[in-house]
């Protein structure tokens, strides 16, 4: 995963045992909540994503992030990048996880391995999986389902 | 403010009845019904435009979502596209 928006104005490369041994990993059982109509309670574990904030902080401008998934594919299998949105307070919800372990085990590539983002405060569409990227921004940055007429907002 | 609600639930509706469940897989299911069961419970939910600006104005950094217990674990369902294989992370994670 690469961060990028930086206040050292500098581009970082990190692997998951790095973070995995660099911050805490806290546990939490919460809902996810589907755009569908369906939820599911899971337990997650992983850094919050507000100790990444404040060892890697952002440009003093930043009021946003862009978490992308640049491996996700589509419906037929082709390459289909996913990115959303996520406003910096939502980032910094104590409840928000860098998960990298569902239900005691490391995420599947089904559920996001190596690392997703869990925001229980929005619905699952905004848990975006297999983060390869999180960029810092100024301005809202484009979101995959906003772009396709959906709330940007998304929380619950 | 009621009316502006309202049709925001309407155009949600339609949207999501849309590309999200044929992006998603679900076309199958009636997407119809359980949109209309969660859009009653929460319609700020599906609302674009202004009612984004009203969730967010009502928008606590305090507040906690609730947690629950092991007992309490349900199956996480997935969406039905192909997913990355191992070959992604050809440098180790």
């Amino acid at each position: 995963m690469t961060l990028g928006g930086l206040a050292s104005g500098l581009s970082v490369s990190l692997k998951i045992r790095n973070l995995l041994a660099s911050f805490q990993v806290h546990e939490q059982i919460t809902r996810l909540v589907c755009v569908e109509g369906w939820s599911a309670i899971a337990w997650w574990a992983g850094p919050r994503f507000d100790d990444l904030l404040r060892a890697y902080p952002p440009m003093s401008q930043a009021k946003w992030a862009r978490l992308e998934s640049s491996v996700n594919l589509g419906r037929w299998g082709n390459p289909e990048p996913y990115f959303v949105s996520l406003d910096l307070a939502t980032a910094r919800h104590p409840q928000t996880l860098l998960a990298t372990h569902l239900n005691g085990k490391p995420l599947t590539l089904e559920h996001g391995a190596p690392l997703r983002l869990v925001v229980p405060v929005k619905l699952g569409l905004k848990n975006v999986k297999a983060i390869t990227r999180i960029s810092y921004t100024k301005d809202e940055p484009t979101d995959y389902w906003a772009k396709r007429g959906y709330s940007r907002y998304d929380g619950i | 403010m009621f009316l502006r609600t309202e049709m925001g639930i309407e155009r949600a509706m339609g949207q999501a009845g849309g590309v999200h469940h044929l992006s998603d897989g679900y076309v199958l299911k009636s997407p119809f019904t359980e949109q209309a069961g969660s859009l009653l419970q929460n319609p700020f939910m599906f609302c674009g435009g202004v009612d984004d600006d009203v969730a967010e104005a009502m928008y606590s950094k305090n507040r906690l979502v609730p947690t629950f217990t092991k007992s309490q674990i349900t199956p996480l369902r997935n969406k039905t596209e192909p997913h990355p294989t191992p070959a992604i992370f050809p440098n180790g994670v």
